[in-house]
């Protein structure tokens, strides 16, 4: 084929459309590609009904009865509901322990002023609850002296101390096992995690109860007296229901 | 043109040639110009790609203000990838793959690259508009409203073209490429249209808005990406081997199966969400069935390239086309497996879906037009890449990046996306367990970036004809041995 067209002899990049400046790329490449006929083989056909099968299978087991107001036809995609007590079916919403000792920190602002942030209390003042007996032991002495107030002295850690701490009776059941649990488990404090069932049991018991408690008072309950309840084991996620039982 | 009153079509080894010539010389302007832009905003791309990736593991990296945080680098970053990169190297790509396959010389150089230059201000405002605040924080549509008609008939004005050219065309036969190529020019204003008409124009709920999105982004993909990524490779691998595609019937199955399916994909990624139950279903079911066209096109090149990938060692364009054909099998295979229920859950709205993009758009898409890249530059500047260690530069680069990015992507989505599930843990915990990963992605786009530097100075090269002069052998990646057989060597040359 020739060209007569002008425009085409030279259009720029210095070239000329004579056979022999071709350039080289141009003229040793095969021909343009085309189309074979081979018969498709019937494996193909079979893999694509398979494939057929899949995609339409999905679609019949998760389509939710095509109903444009079901938006959760895949059972098991939720996570599963979480555990709550009987007949409070999703009425509750359950805490793990992390989160209760985090509430319970919320709640330890009440407590800051005289215990301080660190929990060291004011020395010769208001006694430290860093390694005191009173609230990492029995949680029966920690629950009275927290819902009645203390007055008097009382020793902490070996020191003597006399003033008066408040009657905290007005928080809730939940806020005081929550900031009773994170003192036990805080500033290398350990002990048991207080629940909110605890706690009501050592407002019935001790509700009653008229006025501050005094050392002495606090010394008539055993050292061990843990309040009743089911107990929550960090470790094992089934009793975190139990928090909020 | 005169030669195109004879209508019998050139037999003759010269007369062939020389028809070529005349029709790679009509497409060098645009061809070049969407080439040289693409690869410039591949870099920019790339640079972003890898400031928002540090962003994630040292948050206060390049704390210079508003128009750096992450929240508008990552989008910027994505929209220069997709519109200034992808779509203009398909654009130039494709200009040229069709004008051949018709035969016929492209007629009006001058308005496809003053649409183009349209396109180039539409996306420089968009980014931009992204870095100053004024994204519209809409998936794969961040670019502010004003854009996007801009974009539209830039692009309109260029697919016209091609649309002309296969009107006009001298081959009776319509090559596989030429199906794919005119249905990605009609798909394009088809998604993008009804996309921001309904978001912008028809406002809806905001739940609805980010079903369009997402049907918008995989649409992007499965209708845009895949078809023109697949026109240039059922052009380049037989053009190279030698030999015919293996079956017609094959691939016109293959074909209509992507355009039956391609476009009900992609609500999956709400599974789960506030949607109708049945639109993620449909969205999944789509994708498994995409699985088709995926296994028509492999066993299609498989076929055709059967004991023939022997070039792969030498040929630039065949190493970088095969290496984007098995992209799109990797990114098939993972796109159909987050797609059920069972994998999705743990992973949807983890880092595995960036890595499900990036499989897409650089492990397949980007590697098909780096191989057009390597075979198209040549032909119409009329001079040969200057060196194949730079090409090797660029190939390695760019393959142990994405493959890092990809594999650190999806398993750190495992990682993150099972600590997401727990719901008795801090939700931090499962941003600690992505941490690591990240790392890795930091050093997929530095590879990636690095790369693309080289490969930008060596189109640059090209465009301003600086490449060897030698028109006898072409640029190859490594040396032919002395000894090689008849067949390797002229299969090489031919590359």
């Amino acid at each position: 084929m020739s060209s007569k067209d002008p425009n085409l002899e030279k259009i720029d990049y210095e070239e000329t459309t004579s056979v022999v400046d071709v350039h080289g790329s141009v003229r040793r490449e095969k021909d343009e590609p085309r189309a074979g006929m081979e018969p498709v083989s019937h494996w193909v056909v079979f893999a694509g009904a398979l494939v057929l099968m899949l995609g339409a299978g999905y679609l019949g087991a998760h389509n939710g009865g095509f109903d444009m107001d079901n938006t959760y036809a895949v059972r098991g995609y939720q996570a599963a509901p979480r555990p709550v007590g009987e007949g409070a079916a999703g009425a509750v919403q359950q805490l793990s322990p992390e989160v209760w000792l985090a509430k319970g920190k919320k709640v330890y602002n009440n407590c800051q002023a005289c215990h301080n942030q660190a929990g060291v209390g004011v020395p010769g003042v208001f006694p430290p609850l860093v390694g005191s007996d009173w609230v990492t032991g029995s949680t029966e002495r920690f629950a009275m002296a927290l819902l009645k107030g203390l007055s008097g002295p009382i020793k902490v850690n070996g020191t003597p101390y006399n003033g008066v701490m408040p009657a905290w009776e007005s928080l809730s059941d939940k806020e005081i096992a929550q900031v009773m649990s994170y003192v036990r488990n805080t500033w290398g404090n350990s002990g048991s995690l207080v629940t909110e069932a605890m706690v009501a049991a050592a407002r019935e018991k001790h509700g009653g109860h008229v006025g501050a408690y005094t050392e002495a008072l606090l010394l008539e309950v055993p050292e061990d007296a843990m309040l009743p309840g089911e107990a929550v084991d960090l470790e094992n996620a089934e009793t975190w229901p139990n928090l909020q039982k | 043109m005169s030669s195109a009153k004879s209508k019998q079509p050139a037999t003759g080894g010269n007369d062939e040639a020389q028809e070529r010539a005349l029709i790679d010389r009509s497409t060098r302007m645009p061809v070049l110009f969407f080439f040289t832009s693409s690869a410039v905003w591949l870099v920019i791309a790339a640079a972003l790609g890898l400031v928002s990736s540090i962003k994630l593991n040292v948050p206060d990296f390049m704390d210079w203000g508003a128009f750096l945080t992450y929240g508008r680098v990552y989008p910027a970053h994505m929209n220069a990838l997709i519109y200034g990169w992808g779509i203009q190297a398909g654009i130039g790509a494709g200009l040229w793959i069709m004008a051949r396959l018709c035969r016929v010389p492209l007629r009006n150089p001058v308005t496809l690259v003053v649409a183009g230059h349209f396109w180039n201000i539409g996306v420089t405002a968009g980014v931009l508009g992204i870095l100053c605040g004024k994204s519209t924080s809409i998936l794969w549509l961040e670019f502010p409203a004003f854009v996007w008609p801009i974009l539209l008939i830039s692009y309109a004005m260029i697919t016209l073209w091609m649309i002309v050219m296969f009107r006009a065309r001298r081959v009776g036969d319509v090559y596989i490429s030429q199906w794919y190529l005119l249905a990605a020019s009609f798909l394009f204003p088809w998604l993008y249209g009804t996309a921001n008409l309904l978001i912008h124009v028809f406002p809806g709920s905001g739940v609805m808005a980010a079903a369009i999105s997402s049907w918008f982004a995989s649409g992007m993909i499965y209708l845009w990406f895949v078809p023109v990524g697949l026109g240039t490779t059922y052009y380049l691998i037989p053009k190279i081997v030698g030999r015919p595609v293996y079956s017609y019937n094959l691939a016109k199955a293959g074909f209509w199966a992507l355009m039956i399916f391609g476009g009900w994909t992609g609500m999956q990624r709400f599974m789960g969400g506030p949607l109708p139950a049945w639109m993620p279903a449909m969205g999944s079911a789509a994708t498994i069935l995409i699985l088709l066209p995926m296994l028509a096109v492999e066993l299609n090149h498989h076929m055709t390239t059967k004991g023939n990938l022997g070039y792969i060692q030498y040929s630039p364009t065949l190493r970088f086309t095969v290496f984007g054909a098995w992209g799109f099998n990797l990114f098939i295979l993972l796109s159909v497996a987050l797609s059920f229920f069972s994998v999705g859950r743990y992973l949807q709205f983890t880092h595995a879906v960036t890595g499900l993009e990036m499989s897409a758009l650089y492990g397949f898409f980007t590697m098909v037009m780096f191989g057009a890249f390597y075979f198209i530059a040549p032909r119409v500047t009329g001079c040969e890449w200057l060196t194949g260690g730079m090409i090797r530069f660029h190939f390695w680069f760019s393959a142990y990046g994405i493959i890092t990015l990809v594999a650190f992507m999806i398993f750190g989505g495992m990682a993150q996306g099972t600590g997401i599930d727990r719901w008795d843990a801090a939700f931090e915990v499962s941003v600690a367990r992505g941490w690591g990963y990240l790392v890795a992605r930091s050093l997929g786009w530095g590879f990636i970036l690095l790369s693309n530097l080289m490969f930008l100075f060596h189109t640059l090269l090209m465009s301003v004809r600086l490449g060897r002069r030698s028109s006898t052998e072409p640029t190859l990646i490594s040396k032919l041995p002395d000894d090689a057989g008849a067949g390797i060597s002229t299969g090489a040359a031919k590359a």
